[in-house]
């Protein structure tokens, strides 16, 4: 059964992991989005502290590094990205959703060029958890 | 021989054809006891993880192979004196993954194939790497070896000892790297990765596989794989964007 496209207006929020960001020199790898099945969250579904303890809970325990911060993309954007590329790629983000996920989504296309992975990577809004716990604390 | 011992072992665990690279110096005299040539795989890597001399007490020629619960070993044993095992140094990855195609028909060769680590707290980097991804590259380095299978939400190989290797060894070849400033990654392969900016603050980004090289040059609007046998003219590209 096809998964459900998203919707272009739709926002998704992609977890940027230590092994993909180096924070000293803030220079990200084009890794965070190279590769195919690209796991992103959809923001119409959870909020983003919300998503943050869902990665964080999935990562935490482990020795396996940590999330850093994530990137906010709006799909619409992300599809136009990809069509302006040459060769050109149609993107698009399919819900996905887990158990311990309900918001998880993937960019089902291989996303092969690393020129384009960074053209995505500049688009992101950058959040950090702080940032937004503050928000989320100011708002209740 | 070495080559039999790889086809071997590359038939018993479905490895490719190829992985005795040598490392360490050390000619075996002609008299006196023959010895041992350990070569540890690692299940993921074509490339040796560790190689060991040892002192054979057997007289057996024929091939042998021994599995316990951690390894797989596949043994080999030759009448001829002598094996010469080059070390590190100058060694470059074509060389290396070259190498077992070369007779050495005098020693007893060992392939010893352990099922992947789940850390790699041994592995460690050369002065010369140190130096040229500093202080926080060396710590990134240091974490990275702690990852293990899918540790990226379920994507994600743990580090590739080949790909510290070929790191190494480019790294060698083109010190001047340093002034970059680069960053080091890791990526879903398991690979090691440079990435940086240059003065127009477009990127850089090298990634180090086993048995090639990927490359993104912003400022040349450019990307491409590189096999590793012919390096040559990309470390060139490198340089002229550096200088």
């Amino acid at each position: 059964m096809p998964r459900p496209e998203c919707p272009p207006e739709e926002n998704v929020l992609r977890a940027i992991h230590a092994a993909h960001w180096d924070e000293s020199k803030n220079y990200k790898s084009s890794s965070i989005f190279k590769g195919k099945e690209i796991s992103v969250s959809r923001l119409s579904v959870l909020t983003i502290p919300e998503l943050f303890m869902i990665f964080h809970r999935q990562l935490d325990k482990s020795k396996n590094g940590r999330i850093v911060a994530a990137g906010e993309i709006n799909v619409g954007r992300l599809m136009a990205i990809g069509r302006e590329h040459s060769p050109v790629i149609e993107l698009t983000v399919e819900e996905d959703l887990q158990q311990e996920n309900p918001a998880h989504a993937v960019i089902p296309q291989e996303i092969k060029q690393r020129g384009l992975a960074r053209k995505i990577i500049d688009a992101l809004i950058i959040h950090y958890e702080e940032e937004d716990s503050l928000v989320d604390n100011f708002t209740l | 021989m070495i080559g039999a011992a790889t086809q071997l072992g590359s038939k018993f665990l479905g490895l490719p054809s190829q992985g005795v690279g040598q490392r360490s110096k050390s000619h075996v005299q002609p008299e006196g006891p023959s010895y041992r040539v350990h070569t540890i795989f690692d299940l993921n890597q074509t490339a040796p993880t560790l190689i060991r001399l040892g002192q054979d007490q057997t007289e057996r020629d024929d091939p042998r192979i021994f599995v316990d619960q951690r390894s797989v070993i596949a043994s080999f044993k030759t009448s001829a004196p002598d094996v010469t095992v080059d070390e590190g140094g100058q060694l470059g990855p074509g060389i290396l993954l070259e190498q077992e195609q070369e007779a050495h028909p005098s020693a007893s060769y060992s392939m010893v194939i352990r099922p992947p680590l789940t850390g790699r707290p041994s592995i460690k980097l050369g002065e010369n790497t140190k130096k040229v991804i500093g202080e926080n590259g060396v710590r990134r380095f240091a974490e990275f070896k702690g990852y293990q299978q899918g540790w990226d939400y379920d994507h994600g190989d743990p580090l590739s000892i080949s790909s510290v290797r070929i790191l190494e060894w480019f790294l060698r070849q083109i010190p001047e790297v340093a002034v970059c400033d680069p960053s080091l990654f890791l990526t879903h392969y398991g690979n090691l990765q440079l990435g940086w900016e240059d003065s127009r603050g477009d990127s850089v980004e090298i990634e180090f596989f086993p048995n090639k090289l990927e490359y993104y040059i912003e400022a040349l609007n450019e990307e491409d794989s590189v096999d590793l046998r012919n390096i040559g003219d990309f470390i060139n590209k490198v340089r002229s964007i550096i200088t």
